[in-house]
């Protein structure tokens, strides 16, 4: 959780052409095995019966508290799921898995230390990997291998930073020729900081800061990588009762700041209790914004809180982040 | 003052023994074995498994008792010591029981459980 000083070119070729950001952080399992599946349905939120080569999607490791281990990005490739985790969460990921795999035909790979795993993010993105790899026809969530600058990659197109994007997966030693032939292709290496106020702008939630073990999947938003009807799953009953009795306590809102305040810094409620905190911030050129976990209760699109102290607080606004409007299932 | 430990091994009721020389009678099969396991899963995370099947696996830990013969991976039998396998046919629910006493909560239906 750190504030953030976007670098405003890049952030501009994120909104208006195409940025390319290196996400070699994030954790890349392969896994293969006939029961690999069904393991993962058993164990995540997603209902994961059947994932169609070429198709993708999000699931959402939870413990018997309902609480979130890591949100997982699968796509059904080469034999197998390529498994992308949150950043430094590979080994947290593979260690839970091989917990609770008992006689199953499973094998999970951790190839975050010989892939390597460039995002392109922005309006002109699709234009710009459809120059340099044969993907023309790629819908969002699919993934497909394709080559670029000569090398095998992984092209996976889905909400990368909570906006339609491209992950691309390939071996370490290409990482370089491919970068070379996106930023020929148009578009700009951008800055992490700036990648990191793009996500804070999408809503995107992040591990460690807007979910984690702290706290379970409703309250950062991630409906949609949740089945409310695929039947058991480790923590769903828990998740079950918080949706059914409305108990989810808080609510993750984008906010806007009049005031710098850090991650962490506490909010309050007109009736001076706390009313959550905020997790995420980034400096914009409309001003600081950020993300925060609001009590459910106060939580509402307009709706004004004051960061901590009251007496020097400032005044932070509520809306509707966007990524769980994208993603969230329309109730009727 | 001293404490009972809990034997650190895995039993099965005699009534849970008749009623699995039933099932195996029923399924017309006279020399199966009982695999107990567990698996992840089911809304505690770990979730029961039973079943009737005609051999054991290699490196399986097998258990005679009342005339059944239990096998369990090495795995499972880590979360399964001390367990008695019962059987209850009473008003609230027929079926087999696992009596484990690693098992710190369970879920609502009873077939999962965390340690």
């Amino acid at each position: 959780m750190s504030v953030t000083t976007s670098d405003q070119p890049d952030l501009l070729a994120l909104r208006n052409a195409c940025g390319v950001v290196g996400s070699d952080t994030a954790g890349r399992l392969f896994i293969t095995g006939d029961d690999a599946l069904d393991l993962l349905n058993r164990l995540t939120t997603n209902k994961l019966e059947q994932l169609p080569d070429g198709q993708g999607t999000t699931t959402v490791i939870t413990n018997a508290d309902g609480r979130v281990v890591d949100l997982l990005a699968l796509a059904a490739l080469d034999g197998g799921l390529w498994c992308l985790t949150s950043p430094d969460y590979a080994q947290t990921v593979v260690d839970w898995l091989d917990l609770y795999t008992f006689v199953e035909d499973i094998s999970v790979v951790d190839r975050t230390n010989d892939t390597f795993h460039l995002t392109l993010g922005g309006p002109v993105a699709p234009h710009a990997i459809t120059s340099v790899a044969d993907i023309s026809d790629l819908a969002l969530d699919a993934a497909a291998r394709s080559f670029i600058a000569g090398a095998s990659v992984v092209v996976w197109r889905r909400l990368a930073g909570g906006a339609d994007g491209y992950d691309i997966v390939g071996d370490l030693a290409d990482r370089d020729a491919v970068l070379a032939a996106l930023v020929a292709a148009g578009a700009q290496a951008i800055s992490q900081d700036a990648w990191e106020t793009h996500r804070v702008l999408n809503g995107m939630p992040a591990m460690d800061a807007e979910f984690g073990l702290f706290n379970n999947p409703l309250e950062a938003r991630l409906l949609g990588a949740i089945s409310e009807t695929k039947g058991c799953y480790t923590g769903q009953e828990v998740l079950a009762r918080l949706q059914t009795y409305n108990k989810i306590q808080r609510r993750l809102m984008a906010v806007d700041l009049d005031v710098l305040a850090a991650p962490g810094t506490k909010l309050i409620g007109p009736d001076g209790k706390n009313a959550g905190q905020i997790t995420s911030v980034a400096h914009t050129p409309e001003g600081i914004k950020g993300l925060a976990l609001v009590t459910t209760r106060l939580a509402t699109d307009g709706a004004t809180l004051t960061t901590e102290p009251v007496s020097a607080g400032g005044t932070v606004t509520l809306h509707e982040p966007a990524y769980a409007l994208a993603t969230e299932p329309v109730k009727d | 003052m001293t404490t009972a430990q809990q034997p650190l091994t895995i039993s099965i009721s005699q009534n849970a023994a008749d009623h699995v020389d039933a099932f195996m009678a029923a399924e017309g099969k006279d020399s199966c074995v009982l695999r107990v396991g567990v698996k992840g899963g089911g809304c505690s995370g770990l979730t029961y498994v039973l079943d009737i099947v005609d051999d054991a696996r290699e490196g399986d830990k097998l258990i005679e008792q009342n005339g059944v013969t239990l096998a369990i991976d090495k795995k499972s039998y880590i979360f399964l010591a001390g367990t008695q396998l019962d059987y209850s046919g009473g008003l609230n629910g027929k079926g087999f029981i696992f009596n484990n006493p690693n098992a710190k909560k369970a879920c609502g239906c009873g077939t999962s459980f965390s340690v």
